[in-house]
């Protein structure tokens, strides 16, 4: 009877041990990168449209559709390709941008708990062909501003926040998959968030 | 420091220094640039191509100068064939003014009445009056892009506020091309962009003084 109340008591002590111990690690691995770093979508469904400006390219219409289906296949979330209407989660639209800008993500329609329910990505193809990869140079950015608009921030610029992914600024370095898609950290706060 | 720590920490200062009212005198943000910066950021990200060196930064600029934020305005809008393209982006731009002291690179006859207007991509939620109200009149740096005839795609129009003269050049600065630095603030600040993500050809600079220093002496081929 004793030994076994000491047995409950260090099984009990070796849970709280565990616990105790789980605590103190996860918020520390959260930390790595903290999330969200931009606005939140509205929910796990993630809809999106082109705007008219994308009709006579094809080809950058598929980039896009590459881009939904890596968020749909990395992660929980679910991409809907519909026609734009007011509350489409994101309209993508094809445009020339100033000053070496490659892409952009704005939240133009809130909810009232301040969620997002309608984001803007424009893509400037052209500018993003000026490294040696465009197809996955294309395909990275539109996954980059896709991961803008469910709450990333950068996660190349140094330091604490450096992760291989597409959430990096600019050409890629090589075409290895990584660079066009999202990390599993981030996929982890993701998923958990959506 | 990333978006949402850096918000916080913002609006924690502006409740605890009561800004708005020393921001009526016209002189906000306490002093600092920093809070002016984050709001411009707020709720607008992308994806660009840093510019790796002051040369770089002077091959691709069309003006550079160095002065003053002395106003942010309203700024333009974009129309486009389809009304409801246009009402889904409407209210993203400011105007910031800048008072020129010195053409670093560049025409300098492009400077209209020793001014030059940026326009600056901004989240719908803030308001360019919001901008204006945490103003330090600060100095700044600015590598431009010379958008007086850039539409987005073909068939849109831009529309330039009454407060822009109307037949001046218009210009959009490169995204870590352009920094603010209160009269306080011991370093400079960029919009969404830290002065420790410039690439180590910039030497290491950390308030504007040196990035224009450094981009004067790219610009006379030093």
């Amino acid at each position: 009877m004793a030994k076994q109340l000491v047995w409950r008591l260090r099984h009990v002590l070796a849970v709280a041990v565990v616990a105790l111990g789980s605590l103190l690690v996860a918020p520390q691995a959260a930390q790595a990168t903290p999330f969200p770093e931009f606005y939140l979508a509205d929910s796990a469904g993630h809809a999106y449209c082109f705007v008219s400006n994308f009709d006579n390219y094809p080809e950058h219409r598929s980039r896009v559709h590459w881009g939904m289906n890596r968020l749909d296949d990395q992660t929980q979330m679910t991409a809907i390709f519909e026609s734009c209407a007011p509350g489409t989660d994101i309209w993508f639209s094809r445009v020339d941008l100033p000053a070496g800008e490659r892409g952009k993500t704005s939240c133009q329609r809130w909810l009232s708990g301040g969620r997002c329910d309608s984001s803007v990505i424009w893509i400037d193809f052209i500018e993003i062909n000026e490294g040696p990869w465009d197809v996955e140079d294309q395909q990275k950015t539109v996954v980059h501003e896709i991961g803008h608009s469910i709450g990333l921030g950068h996660h190349s610029s140094g330091g604490d926040y450096a992760h291989d992914c597409a959430m990096m600024l600019g050409q890629i370095p090589s075409t290895e998959l990584k660079w066009r898609s999202f990390h599993s950290h981030d996929v982890g706060h993701i998923n958990a968030q959506y | 420091m990333k978006k949402t720590m850096l918000l916080a920490a913002v609006a924690l200062a502006a409740l605890a220094t009561g800004c708005a009212a020393a921001n009526a005198a016209g002189a906000g943000g306490a002093g600092s640039a920093r809070e002016l910066t984050v709001l411009a950021g707020r709720d607008i990200e992308g994806d660009y191509e840093p510019l790796k060196s002051p040369q770089e930064a002077v091959g691709k600029g069309d003006l550079i100068v160095e002065g003053t934020l002395v106003e942010i305005r309203d700024g333009i809008e974009i129309r486009y064939p389809n009304p409801a393209q246009t009402k889904q982006e409407a209210g993203g731009f400011a105007t910031f003014v800048v008072a020129v002291d010195k053409v670093l690179d560049g025409d300098a006859g492009k400077v209209v009445d020793g001014k030059v207007y940026i326009t600056v991509r901004k989240g719908t939620r803030t308001t360019p009056k919001q901008l204006n109200a945490v103003n330090p009149q600060a100095k700044v740096v600015a590598v431009l892009d010379d958008i007086t005839t850039w539409r987005p795609v073909p068939e849109a129009t831009v529309v330039r506020p009454d407060t822009i003269p109307a037949a001046g050049p218009l210009y959009y600065a490169y995204h870590d091309g352009f920094w603010l630095q209160g009269a306080r603030d011991e370093q400079m600040y960029g919009i969404d962009v830290d002065y420790a993500e410039l690439a180590p050809a910039w030497g290491g600079v950390s308030e504007v003084e040196g990035v224009s220093a450094t981009l004067t002496k790219a610009a006379t081929g030093g």
